[in-house]
């Protein structure tokens, strides 16, 4: 079963004076066949720029990458294998296909470049469109991209990332940039496919709703480390770290309105009146500060539960079975019963 | 610098809708719409005018010797003013001013059209190479095309000029290519630096897309509408500096242009003896073919950023003001 | 180390980022002095054309109100028309964007009449906005001035409308407004690109209220913002309408978010509106099937999984004329005719009476057939099943809850939504 191992990934920005800026620091994960890998955080967070490491398209500063247990090189030649079997789709639709050229180019090309003969090419093509349900294929082909809808681009842009066959497939944000009743249908395909064709897929986004629903794994990065993985249901349902919390309650809950609808509004109606408190002005004004600082927990700034432990940078801690958080809250001396957490899910 | 990670959640825009588009989506379509050119020639009547005057010089410049006699032959008196035999007159060696206005038409075009030529080709190569092999070749190339857009013009191509008697219009062609291809090279550059991180042209080199093949099928046709503008700016710079510099009697004086004319008619102190029609023909060619190479510029302006495009309808209601 | 987490859920970190929670979809119409209730901006048969070789109909024929002091959420999405009908109402649009019908009132309360806006002078329209009706945009960084300290453009918004204040009257002024969105005072001598975006949203918003405007308009706010920010600049933004009073019309794709926040909702789809009513009746049940295709659209977070799917199709392409429903290609429950025939917004009759019995013009609202002289057993061509379907059932189709009583009489507003 194919699998590609990253392991201590490492990646930093030169900077025009000062230290090198670390986008990505110490990042590892396994995608597996079949699999579907959530990717969350922010922008800023650094989940793209893993994204663009995997695709070889930015080099890693240290840690190493495994396809089936063989090393992957950073460029050259010997990188034509990885390509056909590591694609990426990207998040702009509108960005990512060429506006000078019909769909059939788009494919045409990935096609021709892994080995596929021009006699059969235009076949192959339609086969693949087909596979994304643009159809008619063969009329979809001679479509130019400003003559079809984000949608309708960013299938094409998956039927391009599929052309050479490949067995893992990163989508940064696939689905980011469609209109909400889009995203769904994006997001399906992606499943289906990953279903028929035994793909490993890596699901890079900020939706926690969405990570939840399409993904069996999530993690979730924070200035560029992973700060919290799991089971995907453990990790939004039970969230441990601090960071994953504050991100679950602020996503956009409906659900809540239809609460609040039904006379059933039972939450959070002790937070005082129209003032800002002290306390919260201390928080914003750390946060404007933020920097990365030493050794130091990245979320402390912003932790109410920060301590003086905090000040060292904390490993990757078992909160349960294959659910770790990266937070000094989860050390062996002192796991604490997990407050809240869940009530929302009853 | 700030983490070169664009993942944030961008807005998807009002895309929908065709004309709102900024820059960047502009910028995205110029390839399309340079394509579909013709059909906005018709459109935009800046553009119609400009090519419909265009394609009468070039014309003329082609076919029109043909049909005149010599033009440095003397056919008539000295000075003559126009008549039913020499619709222009004639010049103070009695040559006629309609065939040499017709013959220097050739002249003054080929000087333009293959100076912009020479300098549009050369702005690709520094420009485009430059930002898509990046590094140190970058950073040459364009210290390079810096050093060429500060060095004074004008002044330089006087001095060369003034030495290179002997090359004819050839060394005059490329003096002025070469110190005209640095703006383009600039604003190629810049350009190719932003197409070079499009999605589209980062899928190329996931699937595998050799280098060479990423710029000349992915890139360069993004480019193309941009390549023609400073093409056309180029041809417009060539034909004033020519004319310019052989008014000053610089560079080749035996060729005949329009700029060589006016040297002659004020050597000749056409100015001062009332021989309009010996002067005024040359400097009214110039301008006029420099016009209509604007509109033609204009025109494509128009097309690659649709904020530009004038509005002919009725004052619109309430969009008559802005914050 | 135990005490810093022994919390419980008052002290977790949502505690932070919930601001006071506003009671969603409550009527408002009893509570404050601010005689809530009131309409404040009329928007009637708005409609906007793009032009163009095919000028693109970009707003057609929407009609609203807003009243005093309620958050109205318009919600859409791409090209459905939500921004430039803001702009539209702030007589905003720029070319090539065209005003080429329908009315736009603002209440001049000192006057006690509304105003057509689209007749103000210059100078009227100088004062009414940014003193009545103010603008946050989607890029802040974009509507304030790059080069230029925020003291400086306090200074420019006050001093236009504020004869003869004084230097320390705007510092003041300027300082107890970001004080009030959050922002130390002492960023007054800050440039914009030394704030965070988050930071710089807030200060658009205390730019938008520098004057106490009555209508405060929120184009995309939180759309460029992470999720965290975009929860505090929500919670600012519900604080500060409750502290002051304001009326807010909100502009996001996000329905989810709009729900949340929202007294009142417009969904627009292809440049019309597909439903108007309060937001807990939609969250409880939208009657337009777009409506509920966009609900079913987004997962929730904490809810079971279960099959999840879109709106198949595409939204129409505004350049081409748009015969009958807009949504009638991608609807499940279309029929024949809703290709041909254009529905009219009506009050759903599960609505009930306390709707019926407001003014018309501030109804619920949600599209059904126009009705007009067709008996409710006529034949309308197949329904979705394919099997023939009556008028009846068909008007039914687009508020799957009860039966038509007819065309809806508008007085004040005309015929909300009927285009010719």
């Amino acid at each position: 079963m194919s699998q590609l191992e990253v392991a201590d990934m490492v990646v930093e920005f030169a900077q025009r004076r000062g230290a090198p800026l670390r986008a990505v620091d110490h990042v590892s994960f396994v995608l597996r066949a079949g699999q579907t890998l959530a990717l969350v955080g922010e922008s800023g967070s650094g989940k793209s720029t893993i994204v663009r490491a995997l695709g070889r398209l930015q080099e890693t500063t240290a840690g190493t990458v495994r396809l089936d247990n063989e090393l992957v090189p950073q460029k050259g030649r010997a990188l034509k294998s990885y390509r056909r079997r590591v694609q990426l789709v990207f998040q702009d639709p509108f960005a990512s296909l060429n506006p000078a050229y019909s769909v059939a180019h788009h494919l045409r090309r990935p096609l021709l470049v892994h080995g596929h003969t021009r006699a059969r090419v235009d076949q192959d093509i339609e086969a693949l469109l087909a596979s994304v349900n643009l159809v008619p294929p063969a009329e979809m082909m001679k479509r130019f991209p400003h003559e079809l809808s984000g949608g309708q681009r960013q299938r094409v842009a998956i039927a391009r990332a599929l052309a050479p066959n490949p067995d893992f497939l990163l989508a940064d944000e696939p689905v980011s940039m469609l209109d909400v009743s889009i995203r769904l249908e994006i997001l399906n395909l992606l499943d289906d496919l990953k279903s028929q064709r035994n793909l490993a897929l890596l699901y890079v986004t900020h939706d926690l709703a969405t990570a939840r629903h399409f993904s069996s794994e999530i993690m979730v990065m924070y200035r560029g480390q992973i700060v919290e993985r799991g089971a995907s249901d453990d990790v939004i349902l039970h969230p441990a770290h601090p960071y994953t919390r504050l991100l679950a309650s602020a996503a956009p809950h409906p659900e809540r309105a239809v609460l609040a609808a039904a006379g059933s509004n039972g939450e959070g109606t002790s937070a005082g009146g129209g003032t800002v408190t002290d306390e919260e002005r201390t928080r914003r004004a750390g946060e404007a500060r933020e920097a990365a600082t030493g050794n130091a927990c990245r979320f402390i700034a912003r932790c109410p539960f920060a301590t003086e432990q905090c000040h060292r940078e904390p490993p990757e801690l078992e909160v349960s079975t294959g659910h770790q958080a990266r937070c000094w809250l989860y050390g062996s001396a002192n796991v604490p019963e997990r407050q809240g957490s869940g009530a929302r899910a009853s | 610098m700030s983490v070169t990670v664009p993942s944030s959640p961008l807005p998807v825009g009002e895309g929908a809708v065709p004309v709102r588009g900024g820059l960047p989506g502009a910028a995205r379509a110029g390839a399309l719409r340079a394509r579909r050119g013709l059909h906005h020639i018709r459109r935009s009547p800046r553009m119609l005018v400009g090519t419909i005057v265009l394609v009468i010089f070039v014309l003329l410049a082609i076919f029109g010797p043909m049909f005149e006699t010599n033009p440095n032959a003397f056919v008539g008196s000295p000075l003559h003013a126009p008549t039913g035999r020499f619709l222009l007159g004639t010049t103070a060696s009695g040559q006629d001013v309609l065939a040499q206005l017709i013959d220097s038409a050739r002249g003054t075009l080929e000087v333009g059209f293959a100076a912009g030529a020479i300098a549009t080709v050369l702005s690709v190569l520094i420009g485009v190479t430059g930002a898509l092999v990046g590094g140190a070749t970058d950073d040459v190339l364009n210290l390079f095309t810096n050093v060429v857009l500060v060095i004074p013009g004008l002044p330089l191509v006087i001095i060369v000029a003034a030495y290179v008697h002997s090359g004819g219009l050839l060394a005059t062609v490329l003096v002025i290519a070469f110190i005209s291809w640095a703006g383009s090279a600039r604003v190629l550059r810049g350009m190719t630096l932003s197409l070079r991180s499009r999605d589209y042209v980062l899928a190329a080199r996931v699937y595998g897309e050799s280098t060479w093949r990423v710029i000349v099928v992915e890139v360069l046709p993004n480019l193309s509408a941009i390549i023609i503008s400073g093409f056309i700016f180029s041809v417009i710079f060539a034909i004033l500096t020519q004319a310019g510099l052989a008014f000053l009697g610089l560079g080749d004086t035996s060729s005949m242009t329009w700029g060589n004319m006016l040297y002659l008619a004020q050597n000749d102190e056409a100015l001062t003896s009332g021989a309009w029609w010996w002067f005024a023909p040359p400097g009214l060619c110039i301008a006029i073919v420099g016009t209509s190479l604007a509109l033609i510029n204009f025109g494509l302006d128009e097309l690659l950023n649709p904020r530009l495009r004038v509005w002919r309808e009725p004052k619109a209601r309430g969009s008559e003001d802005v914050l | 180390m135990s005490a810093a987490a022994g919390g419980g859920e008052r002290t977790s970190p949502a505690r932070v980022v919930h601001g006071p929670p506003v009671p969603v979809g409550k009527e408002r119409n009893q509570s404050g002095p601010s005689r809530a209730g009131e309409v404040v901006l009329w928007a009637e048969d708005v409609r906007v054309d793009y032009m163009g070789d095919a000028p693109t109909h970009a707003v057609r024929g929407v009609s609203f109100t807003l009243r005093r002091g309620e958050i109205l959420g318009v919600a859409g999405e791409s090209g459905c028309g939500k921004s430039t009908l803001a702009y539209a109402v702030t007589r905003l649009l720029r070319p090539p964007a065209r005003l080429v019908g329908g009315t736009v009132r603002y209440w001049d309360t000192p006057r006690g009449e509304f105003v057509d806006i689209m007749r103000m002078t210059p100078e009227q329209l100088r004062r009414w906005r940014w003193e009545k009706v103010s603008m946050v945009f989607q890029s802040a960084m974009n509507a304030l001035n790059p080069v230029t300290s925020l003291r400086r453009q306090f200074g420019d918004v006050l001093r236009a409308h504020i004869d003869g204040i004084s230097s320390d009257e705007v510092e003041a002024r300027g300082r107890r407004l970001l004080e009030m969105v959050g922002i130390d005072p002492a960023r007054i001598a800050s440039f914009p690109h030394e704030l965070s975006g988050g930071m710089r949203q807030r200060v658009g918003i205390a730019m938008a209220l520098a004057l106490r405007p009555e209508v405060v308009v929120l184009d995309e706010p939180t759309t460029a913002l992470d999720v965290v920010v975009q929860r505090e600049i929500l919670n600012e933004v519900r604080r500060l309408q409750a502290e002051l009073g304001f009326s807010v019309i909100f502009i996001t794709h996000d329905l989810s978010l709009l729900l949340e926040i929202c007294d009142r909702l417009v969904v627009m789809y292809g440049g019309e509106v597909a439903e108007l009513g309060p937001a807990a009746r939609i969250a409880g049940g939208a009657a337009h099937p777009y409506t509920r295709g966009l609900l079913r659209s987004t997962p929730t977070l904490f809810g079971d999984r279960k099959e999840l799917a879109g709106i198949p199709g595409s939204p129409p392409d505004l350049r081409k004329p748009v015969k009958g429903c807009a949504f009638a290609p991608r609807c499940p429950h279309a029929f024949d005719l809703c290709l041909q025939e254009r529905p009219v917004l009506a009050p759903p009759v599960a609505a009930g009476a306390q709707e019926a019995a407001m003014a018309p013009e501030l109804a619920d609202r949600a599209p059904i057939g126009t009705g007009a002289g067709t008996a409710a057993g006529t034949a309308v061509g197949p329904g979705p099943d394919g099997r023939p379907g009556t008028r009846a059932e068909w008007e039914a189709a687009c508020h799957l809850r009860g039966a038509v009583t007819g065309p809806v009489a508008a007085p004040a507003a005309g015929a909300q939504g009927g285009g010719p």
